[in-house]
């Protein structure tokens, strides 16, 4: 197991325990992050932070701060 | 309960036409709800490829061949009925009145999965709901098919493929509408939970994208996402780690070069001469052939002519501008930008979400404060709402370009972009002064952004918003800035005894020299530059007409020296925006006290950084020059 933001570019994994809590764990819910979905990073920002992430067949950017809460299986 | 409901819809329609069908049309951000909006109603509300660019509910009438009343309320786009941003509140609250309304839901898609967690939300409220799935002619490109019958069992509800964009299917979606409309009011609605998936209201966010991921891949014959094909690429190219920061910069620059540079130049140097030797010279004569009397001939040239045409030539510029903004937004580079630039934004308090709304405000503070409704949390949002009249609005720009062409010809290109610096670095000073975050970084609101697949802008949509700005403008230029500028050319003509008097001796005059001594020490003293920043309260264009009636055909060349113009616009760079903008700020704030604060600070800031510049530069010349 890792944490997402340990994902490099072009990888994929599967998502498996969400650290976080409150309004901004039920919006990345909603968003499709929850357990069992796919995700694949696709490219990371020039100053390293944020990152975009396919994950249910669309682009959503993430920060550090927020996927290093998310855990994955690959 | 029937009964009740209604009850409340007669009452919400307020009349006896019993006949009004009104419909909700709620779905995802950018999945085309406001391009849905405009081929129903035939308006033309702005639309722009990025989440959150419709921030308020609209209403509009659908035009159909059965006349029958139909009218339909665009919310902001939301992701669930668990709103997290503002905007996101606003839609919630409004479908929470509009029970009894009929909910045409619209799904995007090709991004089917995430679209459908709201649709499955959504077919709980027990109102009688229409899908629209848009974006069908991409899906049919693409090979694919979408099994809508299956969708119509799963969600009880009539399910209609359509393609906003490309004007498909709007018929039968309308037609369908009629249908359910007139069911609706006789029968309880079509979807009912008695079916096991709809039983459980508290559904978790997983259950849900279990059940829906399944779904979706039973809707879609074929899943092989061709929708990012391209759109990775060309971000693989613009979001490359080495240059995105300096393809970023570039862009920018470029609609810096295109605005001010030879292209804009030109075209204000041909509108210029229309305006002036053209229709001024011919309403001359027209004048002269009638006859008209002596007063009547100053304020038509004079004051109307002299004052709004002066405004009229830079509109060419200001449209250029407002083009290239909105390409940005149509193509999808916006998200993009906020992408980049979280890291930057995050050194001053705010998250790249904010960047968004900034970068508009060079456009037209007005729509820009109210886009900050898409950050989530408050202080995200006043402190954007704060530094944003330090982007400098289109409407000052043709402040700067008449002192340049006065003052720096040459290089005024180069005198502009520091006017623009000027602005940004006092709003970033600005927050790093009130982010609140003293000591702690914790406070940066997270950011979590879609980026939506590019889209090549339509010419259509493009020819919207430049006919919107110039419209707009020209609304502007024939209120307020006529009004201002007959007012202007009236107070200086006439004393207090309303007789005709030499200007200097005008009730303008009087007036102007009580408020002039306040910017000696920024070096323009002068009653007359008073006068125009104080009318330049009300339209920052009303500068230059103002400028144009007091110093009349000798202009302002002699008025000014370069130091002097120069501290001048620093000072018009940064003082308090205009009325709009101000009545903005309170009306998204709701708070009198950071109205006024804007006001009392940016005046501050404006009468000390441009003071600064005249004293310290006067020292300079005094120096060095002498």
């Amino acid at each position: 197991m890792k944490t997402l933001d340990n994902l490099r570019e072009g990888q994929s994994g599967v998502i498996c325990q969400i650290n976080l809590d409150g309004p901004l764990c039920r919006r990345i819910n909603e968003l499709g992050i929850t357990k069992g979905a796919v995700i694949k990073k696709l490219i990371t920002s020039s100053f390293g932070d944020p990152a975009i992430f396919d994950v249910r067949g669309y682009r959503l950017a993430m920060r550090k701060s927020e996927t290093s809460k998310i855990l994955i299986e690959e | 309960m029937m009964q009740k409901e209604k009850q409340k819809l007669n009452n919400f329609l307020n009349t006896n036409q019993k006949n009004t069908i009104n419909v909700l049309l709620a779905g995802n951000p950018n999945c085309g709800k406001t391009t849905l909006f405009n081929r129903l109603t035939g308006s033309r509300q702005y639309v722009g490829n990025r989440v959150g660019v419709t921030v308020e509910v609209k209403k509009g009438r659908v035009h159909n061949s059965l006349n029958k009343n139909i009218e339909i309320t665009d919310l902001p786009g939301i992701y669930s009925l668990s709103p997290y941003t503002m905007e996101e509140t606003v839609a919630k609250n409004c479908i929470a009145k509009n029970k009894s309304s009929i909910m045409l839901n619209i799904v995007d898609a090709t991004n089917l999965e995430r679209n459908l967690f709201l649709t499955s939300q959504l077919a709980q409220l027990h109102m009688p709901m229409i899908i629209a799935l848009n974006m069908c002619d991409i899906i049919e490109k693409e090979g694919e098919v979408i099994d809508t019958a299956y969708l119509e069992k799963i969600f009880m509800c009539p399910v209609v493929p359509i393609s906003a964009g490309k004007n498909k299917g709007i018929d039968k979606l309308i037609k369908k509408i009629i249908e359910l409309g007139n069911n609706s009011l006789i029968n309880t609605p079509k979807t009912s939970d008695n079916n096991s998936i709809w039983s459980n209201h508290n559904k978790t966010a997983d259950m849900r994208f279990d059940f829906i991921h399944n779904v979706s891949q039973n809707a879609i014959t074929k899943k092989s996402n061709k929708t990012y094909l391209t759109s990775d690429k060309i971000d693989r190219f613009l979001l490359n780690k080495k240059f995105a920061a300096v393809i970023f910069l570039f862009i920018i620059l470029l609609i810096f070069a295109v605005t001010f540079g030879p292209p804009g130049t030109f075209l204000r140097k041909g509108a210029a001469f229309v305006i002036d030797d053209v229709f001024g010279n011919s309403v001359h004569s027209i004048l002269d052939a009638f006859n008209v009397s002596e007063w009547v001939q100053s304020l038509v040239i004079d004051g109307i002519i002299t004052g709004v045409g002066s405004v009229i030539s830079f509109l060419p510029q200001i449209v250029i501008l407002f083009t290239l903004l909105s390409l940005l937004e149509d193509s999808g580079y916006m998200a993009r930008a906020a992408f980049i630039m979280d890291r930057p934004m995050r050194c001053i308090g705010l998250s790249g979400n904010a960047f968004i709304p900034l970068l508009m405000g060079f456009g037209c503070t007005v729509p820009a404060i109210l886009s900050t409704r898409t950050l989530e949390n408050s202080r995200d949002k006043k402190l954007s709402i704060l530094i944003m009249p330090f982007m400098s609005c289109s409407a000052k720009m043709p402040v700067y370009l008449m002192f340049c062409s006065y003052f720096f010809a040459d290089s005024s290109p180069f005198v502009i972009f520091l006017l623009y610096i000027t602005g940004i670095m006092f709003g970033i000073m600005t927050a790093l002064l009130f982010n609140g975050s003293k000591g702690k970084e914790k406070k940066i609101s997270p950011f979590v952004l879609e980026l939506p697949p590019y889209r090549i802008p339509t010419p259509k949509n493009l020819l919207y918003h430049i006919w919107d700005r110039t419209s707009d403008f020209l609304a502007r230029a024939g209120t307020t800035l006529l009004v201002a500028s007959v007012i202007i050319w009236f107070l200086q003509r006439f004393n207090f005894a309303f007789q005709s008097v030499d200007t200097d001796q005008s009730i303008l005059a009087c007036l102007g020299r009580f408020i002039a001594p306040v910017f000696s020490m920024c070096g323009f003293g002068d009653w007359r530059t008073a006068v125009s920043l104080t009318v330049g309260i009300a339209a920052k264009e009303s500068i230059v007409s103002t400028l144009s009636v007091l110093y009349g055909t000798c202009g302002i060349g002699s008025a000014f020296t370069c130091l002097s113009a120069f501290s001048f616009l620093v000072f018009v760079v940064l003082y308090p925006p205009c009325i709009a903008s101000l009545c903005t700020i309170y009306k998204e704030t709701e708070s009198i006290k950071q109205t006024a604060f804007t006001i009392i600070y940016q005046f501050l800031a404006a009468l000390f950084a441009s003071a600064f510049v005249f004293q310290i530069g006067t020292l300079f010349f005094n120096l060095f020059c002498r």
